[in-house]
């Protein structure tokens, strides 16, 4: 099973990454993956990034940030999850084992 | 909190007409204040967080918005619901520099955050079964309306 460390963003980092936290932890088990979530809110992402593999977040984020970000409501309003699962693994390498 | 006793038949109004999504969000907080359900102060901070995060979903034809704030303005957890005559205008969460054409607003005002996650969790998973929000958008009677949301929140209950 592979490891991913997730930070979920939104505009003020409480209620909604946490929906959207629940969610990806319940999506990703099911691909194969062990899930650990990170919560920051959309100004603070660039403190929170060590050891992150991939940022989902519902709101821009704004400077310049190496690692790979996907930005979808998916996860909160269920309209495009799969799609949206499907181009996480994409971007995390699409490998699982 | 049960998810069915927040929402309320005099905090929903169906088929109302307004011209901007602030009057959309001053209508719903003077609802809200009236019924003693937020503090001084609630309206300004709700803006204030839409003009910095906006709410604005974007479903597909029919689409929503959940403007909130911090619990410290709510005094008790309730949600006030409209839905608009004609769409307004609100900018997206995901795209701030998009709008997106509005037909059913929730505010809300809730005091725990635990809850808080919890109601915007079944909340917004009602809006991923298009059928739901379809429905909300057509039907003719408030108690039908009420039924129809109040079946899906506590649906998506046992699911768990």
């Amino acid at each position: 099973m592979r490891r991913v460390k997730i930070l979920v963003v939104c505009g003020t980092g409480i209620a909604t990454s946490t929906v959207v936290s629940r969610k990806l932890e319940e999506k990703l088990s099911k691909e194969g993956f062990e899930v650990e979530t990170r919560q920051c809110k959309a100004s603070e992402v660039s403190a929170n990034l060590e050891g992150v593999d991939i940022i989902v977040s519902t709101t821009p984020i704004s400077g310049n940030v190496k690692v790979p970000i996907v930005r979808t409501l998916a996860f909160l309003t269920g309209v495009g999850e799969e799609d949206a699962i499907q181009e996480i693994i994409q971007k995390l390498g699409g490998d699982k084992s | 909190m049960d998810f069915e006793e927040m929402i309320k038949d005099y905090l929903t109004f169906l088929d109302e007409s307004f011209n901007s999504s602030s009057e959309v969000i001053s209508f719903l907080s003077r609802q809200l204040e009236i019924h003693g359900f937020v503090n001084d102060g609630f309206l300004e901070a709700v803006l204030e967080r839409e003009s910095k995060f906006p709410t604005g979903l974007y479903l597909g034809d029919i689409n929503v918005a959940i403007p909130h704030t911090e619990i410290k303005y709510a005094k008790k957890s309730g949600v006030a619901i409209v839905r608009l005559m004609k769409p307004v205008y609100f900018r997206r969460m995901d795209y701030p520099d998009k709008e997106v054409e509005v037909s059913l607003v929730f505010l809300l005002s809730i005091v725990n955050p635990g809850e808080y996650v919890n109601f915007l969790s079944k909340l917004t998973q009602s809006f991923g079964d298009y059928a739901v929000v379809r429905q909300l958008f057509l039907t003719k009677s408030k108690d039908e309306f009420l039924k129809i949301l109040k079946d899906s929140l506590c649906a998506k209950e046992v699911d768990k």
